[in-house]
């Protein structure tokens, strides 16, 4: 595993981005010099602007504590030269560069070695090689053995002494060529690519190129191509106008005549120049007709660099020779002369209607346009969305940009950081890291330190644990099944007893009393309680008590009417009156509220039209309860019904309860202090409110599945702790 | 200000007006305060149920995760809804219609009794998967409350005999007081909650 150089994450060996930041994990400096990114701390090689993996703009000058990240493994990277400079030296090896490369120093390289040139085209370097150069050399990444370059080149006219300062070709006709004013004649071939190669055919650098013909003269590229048409322009179009991005200063040296010199091209067969000094005039440059040829004085003898195409010196510039990219910038810049409006008019341009109608011309822009018409702004309110301030103007200092303004404005979104944020250099001692760590392992231990570490086992997983899962479901049907059909011996129904007090309690309500039966059971708990249910209804009304059922839950309430919409004596001495809204609210409102004013059952029928509520006045329902039975398998229900019952219940109103037997310690409490005063629970005492369940009666063999399965689960548990037992004795460390 | 010490306000009012009764008897207003809560009760079942409804309509419409599902169950309860409000109004039986005894008797009852019957396989599963923990006290613990449980209440052996007096005189007092002490605990968080309230001290009200 590799750690990733900006967040740290781990990744394999193998991969190429992080997993966690996406930063790359190939292209990471191994040197440590190069400009240090203030935003993310990437290491940038020397050169760059802006930073290789976040996109902030990096300072001109090297960061201070060039320090990469402490603790992680710095990748070994491809060394590839990624500044302009090693990229124009791959394409002219020969030249030597003034800025180093930021890879392995470079050495010296010996006199016409044959470099190779690892990116496309594989130029041999004939064109550019110079006998006089000083030998440059630098790392490549792989140094193979590389076609042998030829000793000249094809342009450079052999045994003539290369001249260390530009001279402009003398003209056919003996005459001195003017000095340069300015433009080049010949401009359309900057590349000395297209040098007739008839004399040195092997030597054409392009050997998959057709060299041109003499007769063509065409220029390589088609924008170089002047069609003779100059477009009207305005005469009044600046300099600065017409120039898309590029600002000149303004105050133009036009006196600057420092010797340059340039890399030499090859020599071309440039056309005769023209009268006024200046050749074809390329077509960026077609808008500046009618600017007046600066005199020959004005203009100075300057070069046009590396591109030039025109008067040529016929060798190739050195490192040394190369001028500064100061002097080239003030070289180019009096290139560009400010035009000066003619002595005539020129003709006025076809006329153009005055913008005045303003509704035509929103008439005319489609809708999508009309909406992004700035709105005028009231006064005092700022927008609501204020336009951040433009960055203060940033000249570019270095790079073939130096010189230029705002040619690639600071994006704020640069700025962001793209991914987790960079790792804190600092980080705790060790001695204090270790002791966090042991505090945090003594925390985490919990009781360990008494009972030692808990391992557990993995769940088995596959076919043996589905074998497990499948063997004890199977275990459990079986003792379920055996249970229900099959009387035992070991079971005794005879111990069982069943639940005295509560049918004690139930028993003492007189006939024609009333009692109010609270059903608050779902479905989950049916088959336990609905048991309850019916043999109370049947206890009851055998003799003669009324009963209303009520339910403060809605699936309470639909339990109750299955069990008494069938009941024959329904509406005789069993009424429902079915959900009770509120909670515990509904149970004080239930039992403060007049029986004349309980309205309609269950079913929407008026209570006062059935004989159940004869005598139903305006006395509240607490004051004629007999007895009050609950019938619950939620905690909660048990505790409100308790809770509120309670306080308005008079305290010689019985209140007893029949709960699953999950409730069987919550009722512990309230029986204890005399809340409860009778309490059955479970199945168990469900079954037995008849009396004792006879041998081969259905109770019978439910209480035995019951017991069955009790019986099957304590020796599940015994078992378990047997193999417990086993293991840790074959293994005592475990 | 004014904003929370209006609601502050009245929720300080309705709470000492609650505590009268207890103080000083009045059925009057006593049954007045219960209607109050009866219908503040009914209020917030019917946003609740309103809040369900966007709640899983808003994945549905946002195709998250488990959509579907949402999308029955939204629909479901509005077709429960529609049924009810229908039955009970055009038919006058309330919740208690043939048609949602129907759907309760057949649709509700088998899905909650099948869920029922299937959760003791799984509970006797994961407590054969508790006890391959090597060694933890809290096994143990578990494990031996389930086994009194177990062995208090087979009833019709013997063994409810063997260990009852051990239960009575050990377990029992300690079972029931830890259901009072978690009662107990229940009853003075509400006092405090009620308390806190009244006096303006609990969330949002006192900041």
């Amino acid at each position: 595993m590799k750690s990733c150089p900006i967040c740290g994450a781990p990744n394999p060996d193998d991969g190429m981005i992080c997993e966690q930041c996406g930063a790359s994990l190939v292209l990471v400096p191994k040197a440590e010099g190069g400009i240090l990114c203030p935003v993310c701390g990437y290491r940038n090689p020397s050169g760059t602007i802006f930073c290789e993996q976040c996109g902030a703009r990096l300072e001109s000058e090297a960061m201070p504590g060039a320090e990469g990240p402490s603790g992680e493994e710095v990748l070994e990277t491809a060394e590839v030269e990624l500044d302009w400079v090693a990229t124009l030296e791959e394409f002219f090896p020969e030249i030597p560069s003034e800025v180093q490369p930021s890879g392995p120093a470079a050495a010296p390289a010996e006199a016409g070695r044959e470099e190779e040139i690892a990116a496309p085209p594989p130029v041999e370097a004939e064109g550019l090689l110079s006998t006089e150069a000083p030998p440059v050399s630098w790392e490549r990444l792989e140094e193979e053995s590389a076609p042998p370059l030829p000793e000249s080149a094809p342009w450079m006219p052999s045994g003539e002494e290369i001249p260390l300062t530009f001279e402009p070709e003398r003209s056919p006709e003996g005459v001195p060529a003017p000095p340069f004013e300015g433009i080049p004649p010949e401009i359309a071939e900057p590349w000395p690519l297209t040098e007739s190669l008839e004399e040195e055919p092997e030597s054409f650098p392009f050997p998959g190129v057709s060299p041109v013909q003499e007769e063509e003269e065409r220029p390589p590229f088609p924008w170089l191509e002047t069609s003779g048409e100059v477009p009207e322009t305005s005469p009044e179009v600046s300099l600065l106008e017409t120039a898309p991005f590029i600002e000149w200063p303004p105050e133009l040296d036009m006196e600057t005549s420092a010797p340059s010199q340039v890399a030499e091209t090859k020599e071309t067969e440039a056309a005769p120049p023209p009268e006024s000094g200046m050749g074809e005039i390329p077509e960026w440059l077609r808008g500046w007709e009618g600017v007046e040829k600066p005199s020959e004085e004005a203009i100075p003898e300057v070069p046009y660099g590396l591109f030039e195409a025109g008067e040529l010196g016929e060798r190739p510039l050195t490192a040394l020779e190369i001028p500064a990219e100061e002097e080239l910038l003030a070289q180019a810049s009096a290139l560009l002369v400010p035009e000066e409006p003619p002595a005539e008019a020129p003709p006025a341009p076809a006329e153009v209607p005055p913008f005045t109608d303003l509704e035509a011309v929103l008439a005319e822009m489609p809708e999508w346009l009309q909406t992004l018409q700035p709105v005028p702004e009231e006064e005092g309110q700022a927008p609501s969305e204020a336009i951040p301030a433009l960055e203060p103007a940033v000249m570019e200092t270095q790079g073939p940009l130096a010189g230029l303004v705002d040619v690639l404005p600071l994006n704020l979104r640069l700025a962001e950081i793209h991914g987790p944020a960079a790792r804190l250099q600092s980080e705790p001692a060790t001695e204090l890291r270790t002791r966090a760590q042991a505090w945090q392992s003594l925390l985490g231990q919990g009781l360990n330190f008494l009972f030692g570490e808990q391992v557990a086992e993995p769940v088995p997983a596959g076919l043996g644990a589905a074998l497990e899962r499948w063997l004890l479901f199977a275990l459990l049907a079986g003792a379920l099944i055996l249970g229900l059909y099959w009387p035992l011996p070991f079971f005794q129904p005879a111990l069982l007893t069943p639940p005295g007090d509560f049918l004690a309690r139930l028993d003492q309500v007189p006939p024609g009393g009333i009692a109010l039966v609270a059903v608050d059971y779902g479905p989950d708990r049916a088959a336990e309680l609905e048991i309850y249910l019916h043999r109370i209804l049947e206890r009851l009304t055998a003799r003669g008590v009324r009963v209303l059922t009520v339910s403060l839950s809605p699936w309470g309430a639909a339990q109750a009417a299955l069990a008494v919409q069938a009941r024959p004596d329904y509406g005789e001495q069993v009424v429902h009156l079915g959900y009770y809204p509120g909670q515990e609210v509904g149970v004080v409102r239930l039992l403060t509220r007049p029986l004349s004013q309980l309205g309609v059952d269950y079913r929407g029928q008026p209570l006062s039209g059935l004989p159940v509520a004869r005598d139903f006045k305006e006395d509240p329902l607490a004051a004629r309860l007999g007895l009050v039975v609950l019938i619950t398998g939620s905690p909660d229900a048990l505790r409100g019904w308790i809770q509120q019952a309670r306080g308005v219940l008079p305290s010689e109103v019985p209140l007893v309860a029949a709960v699953g037997a999950n409730l069987a310690p919550y009722v512990a409490p309230y029986r204890e202090s005399g809340q409860l005063h009778a309490v059955a629970i479970g199945l168990r005492d469900a079954l037995l409110l008849d009396g004792p369940a006879p041998e081969g009666s259905p109770a019978f063999f439910d209480l035995q599945a019951q017991t069955i399965l009790q019986l099957f689960i304590i020796g599940l548990i015994g078992v378990g702790l047997v193999i417990r037992l086993f293991r840790s004795l074959r293994a005592p460390g475990l | 200000m004014f904003r929370r010490a209006l609601p502050a306000g009245l929720l300080s009012l309705v709470i000492a007006l609650a505590l009268v009764p207890y103080m000083w008897p009045q059925p009057a207003l006593r049954q007045s305060l219960t209607e109050l809560g009866s219908t503040l009760l009914a209020y917030a079942a019917v946003v609740g149920f309103l809040s369900f409804l966007e709640a899983h309509f808003h994945r549905v419409g946002a195709r998250a995760e488990g959509w579907p599902y949402s999308l029955v169950t939204a629909l479901t309860a509005l077709a429960f809804l529609l049924l009810s409000l229908a039955e009970g109004g055009l038919r006058g039986n309330g919740l208690a219609g043939p048609w949602t005894g129907w759907l309760y008797q057949y649709g509700l009852l088998p899905l909650e009794a099948s869920v029922g019957a299937l959760l003791p396989f799984f509970m006797v599963l994961a407590l054969w998967r508790l006890l391959r923990i090597r060694r933890s006290a809290y096994v143990l613990f578990f494990i031996a409350g389930v086994l009194t449980t177990l062995v208090l209440h087979s009833g019709g052996t013997l063994l409810p005999t063997l260990f009852g007096s051990f239960y009575e005189t050990f377990l029992s007092p300690l079972a029931t007081g830890g259901i009072r002490g978690i009662l107990i605990g229940v009853a003075i968080g509400v006092v405090v909650m009620m308390m806190r309230a009244f006096l303006w001290i609990d969330r949002p009200l006192g900041r």
